[in-house]
């Protein structure tokens, strides 16, 4: 009687054992219809993670005195691109509640749509200290860079430092926003980013 | 202070932030950018408790709420949470519970520490000081209050406890915290952190804890001095790309001593003396009696109820010592003799027929016993006090390793494995039991199409014990079949546990968050269950999200309930000279606790400053697990019907820059088969003000209130008075990461009461007014 009950005690386990697995194995074949695009609400927290990051590297970013405007000027982030889910609002928040100025001044924040070119380009000639490329830019990085060349570029993607040129790219995958940062961004005199991001290599991607 | 300008040309760009995203943001920059690499961009309940959708009320604590507050442990800190009730009856424990029914031993929420369920099958609890952290190490205490079951797992009943603790990498450095109480209680961690490559980390930690002896309500000492020394590390490793790997691990030893009140375990059946008593009148003999010894007589029953239960033998001794000096029944004796009638007598054990010489090193005063008061013959006479005290000890080892990554299917992957063991010796009961516990689970959340996420997972538990009884000194009885106080059936020593979960978290809009799933399980002792659960939250406005839930959920019988037979009392019956011994069985056909639960939730926030949380519950229990306390009960323990209704109301205002205030308001109800039962309190309430005084001094004021709570009792149920309770600190940040704090507790009175016992006769302790000075040093 007691083999018996052991016997069937054994079925039981080897039972249990063989539901949790399909169950496993189960859920797991669901992941490769996994979905890539994100909600609204998934874009606005987005936008929101961003413009904390970029809050930070305003404060981890050196300027040289030649880069920075004049004392009766404000520095400027200049953000180029439609339907910015909250990035801009967010960044002002922040600032207002961090402090953080650049050369201890107060930042002025100028926004321009895909089709306010002329002004976005005037913007560019007065040489602000950040240009932002939000993700439905279709600013041409290259061409903006020559219009101010020691502005920090910060956009989308790994393209953005890969062929765009750019300093900072936000990169979204796997349910995270990650910094991908140019090398010549921590090298080159200014703007320069400070070393202690490279000491990050584990959630920083660094593109030389 | 900067500030920004803002100019724009894009007249679609002013889609303002929310009050919720606000303040979200607010938190994000606290985050470093290793922090924000880690936030999730889609957060689910179970992964991401701070998310404000979040059908759920959930509080969190911080460090910095342990160490402002000057607490000595993370336990400390659940006081300041709306619908959880911490109760601290001796030097070395807080008991909490949370919203409501978990006034007994067993608590019913989950517990989970450092990434292990801390749970003692024997009792259903854990030790939350045995497992506790230093405050250095910890990242965050999350606080989900109400049924979790879908995703948390089996008893997650009430809610669940979640300690985080932190990457090793967040912790380079060295941390030291010093804190000292007036009475001499000591607590003090060092904590090292360091780097081994560029892509692993590690730390190490110690924590010492001495505790001073405290009083007992009635003046006596309460000996509960004794220590706590634990140590610890962990070691965290980056292996690729999203893939990392920790392992921790440590051990606790812990010496204290606990009592067992005797004061109702050695009982005299008083049943001949009555009947032989209530009898004469009605013999042939008795009218040839003299009047008067009619009259003593008379008296005699007058003076007697028709049953007498079993009494404390102390009282029974007081009571034949009385009665043997009574020259009324010297004179009832010889007139009955002269007529050939037998006499009253009032028979006694004799002192070799126990061990008297062990009860009589027992003794410690005299003890209120209610029952005496209704018999008049008894009325004047104390029950003797007798206790016990017993070495009880507490030695633990666990190790813990966790692997997690994501996939490029976005699918965010952990798999953890634990070995935990235990040896717990309660002197007091002579009972030891050592468990060890093998922990294997597998958790999985991924999108689905742009609105669903899954989370799921897969678990085992295996769990063997090893349980011994001693006969106590107090019970061995000469010629008797002796039996330990606690005795555990040991044809049940190994069992195991089988769970899955899905839950599908659902943006249904963009204002409508919906999360349903199951959790499906199969273990020993609770065989197989399905626990279905469905939260929804709804974004009304900018300022306000109302939130519903549904669950249900179980919790399973904990081994001293089911499987454990309690002798507690012995009665000396006078009709056999004999002891009797009094066994409540272990009740093996308990079935697991079967849970309703319905929730209704609101978040308002005004502002980003200013959050207000309403949450209300209503539970419906069956098979709850009580105590027995009847002499006639078969059982230790009975499963009724329970109820439980009630709400929490939370306020967090950050009043300025330099002035944060919180405050909650708990309101619990519980009825038992229809009957409301008192060992909760009815109303809880907090208030807590930072204030900082500038950039270096912070002041500190807690304000308390718990209601009355009735502790039940096989012979003196306990009144917990109301209490209000007012803490102030101050903390001072003398030198970059140095910080002093000095904190006077219970300001208001010398001391009050409170009990962690409930239900054994424990005689709850003083909680004095005590001044505390801490030093602390960050990393």
């Amino acid at each position: 009687m007691s083999f018996i009950k052991s016997r069937f005690k054994v079925f039981l386990q080897v039972r249990r054992s063989f539901v949790l697995l399909g169950f496993f194995v189960l859920l797991s074949g669901l992941t490769p219809i996994a979905a890539k695009n994100a909600t609204s609400d998934d874009k606005r927290r987005i936008g929101r993670v961003q413009a904390t990051y970029l809050t930070h590297l305003i404060n981890l970013t050196q300027w040289n005195k030649d880069h920075l405007p004049t004392p009766s000027q404000s520095p400027k982030i200049v953000i180029l691109g439609d339907k910015e889910n909250g990035f801009t609002e967010s960044l002002e928040f922040l600032l207002e509640q961090s402090g953080i100025g650049i050369g201890g001044n107060k930042i002025e924040i100028l926004h321009f749509r895909n089709g306010d070119k002329i002004k976005a380009n005037a913007a560019l000639e007065n040489k602000p200290q950040i240009v932002f490329f939000l993700s439905s830019s279709n600013y041409d990085p290259k061409k903006m860079r020559e219009l101010s060349k020691h502005s920090l570029f910060v956009g989308n993607g790994r393209k953005f430092i890969t062929e765009s040129k750019g300093d900072i790219a936000f990169n979204y995958s796997r349910n995270r926003v990650r910094l991908i940062i140019s090398k010549l961004a921590l090298t080159r005199r200014s703007p320069k980013l400070n070393s202690q991001i490279s000491r990050l290599r584990s959630v920083v991607e660094i593109i030389p | 202070m900067g500030a920004t300008g803002r100019a724009s040309s894009d007249s679609n760009s002013s889609t303002s932030l929310s009050s919720f995203e606000k303040a979200e943001l607010r938190r994000l920059l606290d985050l470093g950018i290793s922090g924000l690499s880690q936030v999730p961009v889609q957060g689910v309940l179970g992964y991401e408790q701070e998310y404000w959708r979040n059908p759920a009320s959930v509080h969190v604590i911080r460090p910095e709420d342990i160490t402002l507050n000057g607490y000595l442990n993370s336990v400390e800190a659940l006081r300041g949470v709306p619908g959880m009730h911490v109760s601290r009856g001796l030097a070395y424990d807080n008991f909490a519970s949370m919203r409501n029914f978990s006034g007994f031993a067993t608590q019913k929420f989950l517990g989970k520490i450092g990434g292990r369920e801390v749970s003692q099958l024997m009792l259903g609890s854990a030790n939350y000081s045995v497992d506790d952290y230093p405050v250095a190490v910890i990242d965050r205490i999350e606080v989900i209050r109400g049924p979790g079951a879908s995703i948390w797992g089996t008893n997650a009943v009430n809610g669940v406890l979640n300690l985080v603790t932190k990457h090793a990498g967040d912790t380079q450095g060295d941390s030291l915290r010093l804190a000292i109480q007036d009475n001499g209680t000591f607590m003090g961690d060092y904590v090292h952190g360091g780097q081994i490559s560029e892509d692993s980390f590690y730390r190490v930690w110690v924590r010492d804890q001495e505790y001073a002896e405290g009083t007992l309500d009635s003046g006596s000492p309460a000996r509960d001095d004794g220590h706590l020394r634990k140590a610890g590390f962990r070691f965290d490793k980056n292996l690729g790309s999203d893939l990392n790997l920790y392992v921790a691990g440590g051990f606790a030893t812990r010496r204290v001593e606990h009592v067992l009140d005797l004061s109702n375990r050695l009982l005299h059946d008083p049943s001949k003396f009555v009947s032989d008593v209530r009898n004469l009148p009605a013999h042939p003999g008795f009218s040839l009696l003299s009047a008067s010894n009619q009259q003593v007589v008379n008296n005699l029953v007058a003076s007697l109820p028709s049953v007498v239960p079993p009494m404390p033998l102390s009282v029974s001794q007081q009571l034949g010592g009385a009665l043997a000096l009574s020259p009324d029944l010297a004179a009832l004796n010889a007139g009955l003799n002269a007529f050939l009638l037998p006499s009253i007598t009032y028979d006694l054990p004799s002192a070799s027929s126990y061990p008297a010489a062990v009860w009589g090193s027992k003794s410690n005063g005299t003890v209120n016993y209610p029952a005496l008061n209704s018999i008049s013959l008894l009325s004047g006479m104390n029950a003797g006090r007798f206790e016990r005290y017993g070495e009880m000890t507490n030695d633990s080892a666990h190790i813990v390793s966790k692997i997690d990554g994501i996939t490029d299917f976005d699918m965010e992957w952990s798999l953890t494995g634990s070995l935990d063991h235990t040896d717990i010796y309660m002197g007091h009961l002579g009972y030891e039991w050592k468990q060890t516990q093998y922990n294997l689970s597998f958790d999985a959340n991924f999108p689905l199409t742009d609105r669903h996420r899954i989370s799921y997972g897969v678990a085992t538990q295996h769990t063997d014990l090893d349980v011994k009884s001693e006969i106590l000194d107090v019970f061995q009885f000469p010629g008797e079949t002796l039996r330990p106080i606690l005795d555990y059936d040991q044809s049940f020593t190994k069992f195991d546990r089988y769970t899955g979960y899905i839950q599908d978290s659902i943006s249904l809009t963009d204002e409508v968050l919906i999360s349903v799933g199951a959790k499906v399980e199969e273990n020993d002792l609770a065989g197989f269950g399905l626990q279905p659960g469905i939260r929804a939250s709804w974004i009304a406005n900018d300022q306000n999200i109302f939130w519903a839930g549904y669950a249900k959920t179980h919790r399973q019988p904990s081994l001293r309930e089911r499987y454990t037979d309690l002798t507690p009392i012995w009665t000396w019956n006078s009709t056999t000279s004999k002891w009797e011994s009094k066994t409540y069985e272990g009740d093996s056909s308990l079935d697991r606790e079967e849970m309703d639960a319905y929730e209704l939730g609101w978040r308002l926030r005004p502002s980003e400053d200013l959050l207000f949380e309403l949450s209300t519950y209503y539970y419906d229990t069956q098979n709850a697990v009580r105590a027995a306390t009847s002499l006639t009960s078969v059982n230790a323990y009975e499963a009724v019907d329970a109820e439980a209704y009630g709400g929490e109301l939370s306020i967090d205002w950050h009043a300025s820059d330099l002035w944060r205030l919180r405050g909650g308001y708990s309101l619990a109800r519980g009825k038992v088969d229809g009957v409301r039962v008192y060992d909760f309190p009815e109303n809880t309430a907090s208030l807590s003000s930072h204030f900082k005084y500038s950039d270096e001094v912070t002041l500190i004021q807690n304000l308390f209130y718990s209601g009355e709570t009735k502790i039940p009792s096989d012979y003196n149920p306990i009144t917990i008075p109301s209490h209000l309770r007012l803490d102030l600190g101050i903390v001072w940040q003398i030198k970059g990461d140095w910080e002093i704090g000095l904190f006077g507790r219970d300001l208001l009175e010398s001391y009050h009461v409170e009990t962690m016992y409930p239900g054994v006769d424990v005689e709850p302790a003083r909680v004095e007014r005590t001044f505390i000075l801490t030093l602390l040093k960050k990393f």
